[in-house]
């Protein structure tokens, strides 16, 4: 059942809400059990700084089973890296926010098909990785989509 | 140099330390108690923050240490009336046995706030509604279960139930009730770990040492979830279970579930006979009902009233370390006295 | 006419190795795009292709990267190489000079059972002793590749990588190779009274025990058998590298670059992969945290068995100490991260709402997110900003975004793409000739990533030329100072010597056991995602007991991130050089000081 896809109550309904994305996310990075939701990590975020984006209380819906709001709003996240820098009890936040968009890009579109169109990864980007100074390879990433280069061949 | 009587009120854990320490000291200690048994709460507790120790560990502990021949154990008995001369004083038990003492110490201790208060949270209306106290009847005796008989699926520990509540007429925060919904939480889990377990909380006053660290194993060990918000009422659905209500303030909407089982963390108010003893002792009770001590840091097992102490949770709330703390820091200020 | 059944299986084996070998790499060459088989065809006949034979003598014969690392390493991989390298070689020469024209091609590996006698022919002596003292020296690094098996610290290393049964089978081929050899050689010297110091003598013991004669045959069967199970093994198994490291130290010469679309060169250099495990021993998860499954040599494995390697490619410092003692230059960091997936969400705009600031200068001070949270670092460059009489903004001192490293080192290409745009139109727009940021992660993508029209330096860079243009004079501190290596600043960014000339001015520098190119990471590394605090604080503890063995009074750094990690578990004070030169700035006259402008910011 995805609460998003009827005309939802302002109410947190948590036993009507799915709640198995949160699971996969608490699975992939466990340390989000141990927030107190403090707000320092709000405090301190560059996004937050300029916008009204709220990492504290977007955590706090995704472990309620709300997603609607983390997932409109995860695309202004930086990942800079502040929040871990300053929780006090240690939560690796920039990694639950890695995480918590590759799993929310399962969720189905309104319609209940296929992954939501907005939240694909972007294709593959024609790039060279030159060579910084004297020989070192400065880094650029690149996107796999899941499957080994070596597919490719 | 004659020897000197002090009449101890209360054979709780502070009576009891006190008694002991007291008699070690050189003196004659008459320990009044109203009830059959001495030790107080402490019987009722199966497990200690923040180490979970046996409760009964330290209850024979401290019974041990009255027996000893300079103490006078007296149970079923109560003080109806004081009288004071100089430096003695009469006091008249209910079986009209007049006792002569040279200090008089009140160790009378708390009660547990009275759920059935809060009709909302439907503790003595619905069947699955317990208090801390209820719970731990049910650890000691080995099984959590449902009035039905089942084990609960989820349980919901709801903080601050007649603590820090003009409703409830208490403004004060009972202090220990936290860190028992936290311990209770594990020990649930450890014997249904497959049960959800819900804290819904105001703060988290986790004051003591270990116990922190016991808030954090609650949530990374064991998966407990706290939620920040006040229950606002309980209602029951069709099949016994209880819906809730409540804010989740830091996400900023209301919240609903339902769960199996709800653990109201009932706080401390002062017991039915320090009331009584107030006007029988002429010593004051504070705006919070508890008594009031002389000053709030020197003085503080003292009362307004010369040669009348006050120890242990009668004062405030506090766990057993530091009520037994209060009762030895008592023992030594009679003992001065005594001195003069 | 020289030949017998038994060189059949070398033979066919040899030649359908070589046939693999040319359909592979001709594919490879056929696969690049356009633009690199033009570098190939415009570089085959230049002395880059000489450049690159050499390289492939001294890395992959000599191996002269192994013996900076670990001499008795260095030894081991050098005999058996260089060693089977010069007993091909050595051979050829002897078996073309005893025949004087033209002879099958394995007639070279089997001379000795063609031609058992002792021959008399120019140096004829000479070779069969040459032949034999070369057996001996791989047989030398055969010893220490076999004591390597069974105790790895034998050889200097504290772990060697896993192998998997092909490997082993392999492996035993290819160890059985020169054992089966020496006793072909010495069985047949034996008998016909032959042979050179080794073989001769060997033989001659042999002879007096054993009925040599029906034992000759056998050997050499079992010898071309030997030969053949590695030739047909070999593409299976690690040994590919052995011919495909030439092919990607060539291409290397060429110019061919790694490609985010097109994989050829990716396919070399994992395939270039030894195995050697020199990467594991270097890597501090593995001496500091003890993680030992995630180094380099496991993820490339990962991707040649193709296999699940997301969570590996996730979980790397990227310090690029593996990159430094790789034998083959394989291209670590790119390759990992190259694997982390993106998951920007697509076609939407996600940063809309970073505020345009609207300001001209000439220098753009850049602090980065990390910096703000080291505030004595900032409010130091400002003061060194002031005194220098430069015109500057301080770009992200209250409306700043983050530089766009952070999403990189993610995966986060996209989003990474979008966030750089923004800010590039910002410098650009603001005519500024000079970027100066104090965080190293920053100054690596800009310097490299933002491609605009103007000079992007490290603050380490910008002070030393200060210092130099004499527009910033410093009473140098009474104090000792160690200097710690940012690995984005130092490997990622080959900045060595700039902050540790700042440093000689303010300060007395000593040097740390580890440093430069070999220096420790701090831990805090923005790669890892997934490195638990208590891992991250083990490292930091570990890199600071190595950074204060001499008892600095103050750990130099000129890096944010180093800084706060440090800084939380040691006792020795921690300051950046900026902290340092502002502490030892001697005040200007008050009118020559520069009042830094207010920025007025325009949304």
């Amino acid at each position: 059942m995805w609460g998003f896809s009827i005309t939802k109550t302002n109410t947190i309904d948590y036993d009507k809400n799915d709640k198995t994305l949160m699971a996969e996310i608490l699975r992939l990075e466990p340390s989000i059990r141990v927030c107190i939701a403090c707000g320092a990590c709000t405090a301190t975020c560059t996004a937050g700084n300029l916008t009204p984006f709220n990492i504290r209380k977007l955590n706090v819906f995704l472990q309620r089973g709300e997603y609607n709001e983390m997932m409109q709003e995860m695309g202004k996240c930086m990942l800079c890296g502040k929040c871990t820098l300053v929780c006090p009890r240690g939560v690796n936040l920039r990694n639950l926010m890695l995480k918590t968009r590759e799993t929310l890009m399962k969720l189905p579109d309104a319609n209940g098909l296929g992954p939501k169109t907005g939240y694909q990864a972007a294709g593959s980007i024609s790039q060279e990785i030159p060579r910084h100074r004297s020989g070192s390879v400065q880094l650029v990433n690149f996107v796999s989509q899941n499957k080994s280069l070596t597919d490719v061949l | 140099m004659d020897l000197k009587t002090i009449a101890i009120i209360g054979a709780g854990p502070a009576g009891l330390e006190a008694s002991g320490s007291l008699a070690r000291l050189g003196h004659q200690v008459v320990l009044i108690e109203k009830s059959a048994t001495v030790g107080g709460h402490l019987k009722d507790w199966y497990q200690l923050f923040p180490d979970r120790r046996p409760g009964k560990e330290i209850l024979t502990q401290l019974v041990n240490g009255i027996k000893h021949p300079q103490v006078q154990l007296k149970v079923n008995s109560q003080v109806s009336e004081m009288k004071k001369e100089q430096n003695d004083f009469a006091l008249t038990l209910t079986n009209q046995e007049v006792l002569n003492a040279d200090a008089v110490l009140v160790t009378t201790g708390f009660d547990m706030y009275d759920s059935t208060e809060k009709e909302e949270y439907g503790y003595g209306i619905y069947d699955n509604v317990i208090t801390n106290a209820d719970l731990e009847q049910q650890l000691q005796k080995g099984e959590i279960r449902t009035a039905i008989g089942k084990a609960p699926k989820r349980v919901a520990i709801i903080h601050c139930v007649g603590s820090r509540d003009e409703k409830a007429g208490n403004n004060y925060c009972s202090k220990v009730c936290c860190v028992t919904a936290v311990k209770q939480a594990i020990q649930i889990k450890e014997r249904l770990p497959e049960t959800e377990v819900f804290c819904f909380y105001m703060d988290i006053r986790m004051f003591g040492p270990y116990y922190e660290e016991l808030y954090r194993e609650a949530q990374e060990k064991w998966g407990v979830v706290f939620i920040r918000g006040k229950l606002s009422e309980a209602g029951q659905n069709r099949d016994g279970s209880l819906s809730i209500k409540a804010e989740d303030t830091l996400a900023g909407k209301p919240l609903r579930m339902d769960a199996d089982m709800l653990v109201l963390m009932a706080g401390m108010i002062p017991s039915e006979g320090s009331h009584k003893l107030a006007s029988v002792l002429s010593i004051e009770q504070g705006q919070n009902r508890f008594f009031q001590p002389k000053d709030n840091h020197y003085q503080y097992n003292q009362s307004h009233n010369e040669g009348v102490f006050i120890a242990g949770t009668c004062v405030a709330p506090m766990n057993i370390t530091d009520t037994i703390a209060s009762a030895r820091a008592v023992a030594l200020k009679i003992d001065e006295y005594l001195k003069n | 006419m020289y030949f017998d059944p038994f060189v059949l299986p070398f033979t066919i084996a040899m030649a359908l190795l070589l046939i693999y070998l040319l359909g592979k790499y001709g594919w490879w060459i056929w696969k690049l795009d356009t633009s690199d088989q033009r570098k190939i065809r415009k570089n085959f006949f230049t002395t880059k292709t000489l450049l690159a034979v050499r390289e492939i003598f001294g890395e992959g014969l000599l191996h002269r990267k192994i013996f900076k690392v670990n001499p008795r390493l260095g030894y081991m991989h050098m005999s058996l190489a260089f060693g089977w390298f010069l007993l091909i070689v050595v051979g050829a020469i002897e078996a073309h000079t005893f025949v004087k024209g033209s002879a099958p091609i394995y007639f070279p590996i089997f001379f000795r059972f063609f031609v058992p006698e002792q021959h008399s022919f120019f140096f004829s002596d000479g070779f069969t002793q040459l032949m034999d003292l070369l057996l001996l020296f791989v047989f030398s690094g055969l010893f220490l590749a076999v004591l390597k098996r069974f105790n790895s610290k034998a050889v200097g290393m504290s772990r060697t990588s896993r192998k998997k049964p092909i490997d082993r089978v392999v492996l035993t081929s290819l160890w059985l190779i020169f054992p089966l050899r020496l006793l072909a050689e010495s069985f047949t010297s034996g008998f016909y009274h032959s042979g050179g110091f080794l073989t001769g003598s060997l033989g001659a013991f042999l002879d007096a025990i054993l009925p040599l004669e029906h034992l000759i045959y056998p050997a050499w069967w079992a010898y071309s058998l030997a030969l053949a199970g590695f030739f047909l093994g070999l593409p299976f198994t690690r040994y590919m590298h052995i011919p495909t490291e030439m092919v990607l130290i060539f291409f290397r010469n060429w110019g061919i670059k790694l490609k985010t679309d097109n994989p050829v060169l990716l396919e070399v250099e994992i395939n270039s992969c030894p195995k050697c495990g020199i990467c594991i021993d270097t890597c501090q998860l593995n001496s500091m945290a003890g993680i030992h499954d995630t180094q380099a040599v496991y993820f490339i494995q990962k991707l040649r068995n193709h296999e699940q390697y997301q969570k590996v490619a996730e979980s790397c410092l990227m310090c690029g100490r593996c990159e430094n003692v790789c034998p083959v230059s394989i291209d670590l960091n790119s390759i990992r991260l190259m694997h982390r997936h993106d998951n920007t969400p697509k076609e939407q705009e996600n940063f809309g709402f970073i505020p345009v600031q609207n300001q001209t200068t000439e220098v753009i001070y850049f602090a980065g997110c990390m910096t703000h949270l080291t505030p004595n670092i900032k409010n130091s460059m400002v003061k060194i900003l002031e005194a220098s009489g430069d015109k500057f903004w301080f770009m992200d001192e209250e409306k700043g975004a983050c530089c766009g490293r952070p999403l990189k080192l993610a995966g986060q290409l996209q989003a990474a793409n979008e966030l750089e745009e923004r800010n590039r139109e910002m410098m650009m727009q603001s005519g500024a000739h000079t970027l100066v940021t104090s965080c190293p992660i920053c100054y690596k993508t800009f310097a490299n990533d933002y491609h605009m029209n103007m000079e992007v330096l490290h603050h380490s860079e910008y002070i030393e030329r200060l210092m130099q243009q004499k527009r910033l004079p410093v009473e140098k501190l009474d104090v000792t100072a160690v200097f710690h290596d940012p690995c984005e600043l130092g490997r990622g960014s080959d900045i060595y010597e700039q902050p540790r000339n700042v440093l000689k001015s303010v300060a007395h520098i000593v040097e740390s056991p580890q440093n430069r190119q070999d220096g420790l990471c701090c831990g805090g590394s923005l790669a890892h995602l997934t490195l638990s605090l208590d891992k991250k604080k083990q490292i930091a503890k570990n890199t600071l007991s190595v950074l204060t063995v001499d008892n600095p009074q103050v750990i130099a750094t000129g890096c944010p991130l180093c800084k706060k990690s440090l800084a939380n578990e040691s006792t020795t004070k921690v300051m950046d050089i900026a902290e340092l030169v502002a502490k030892a700035m001697v005040a200007k006259p008050v009118k020559e000081r520069v009042v830094r402008q207010k920025v007025p910011v325009y949304i």
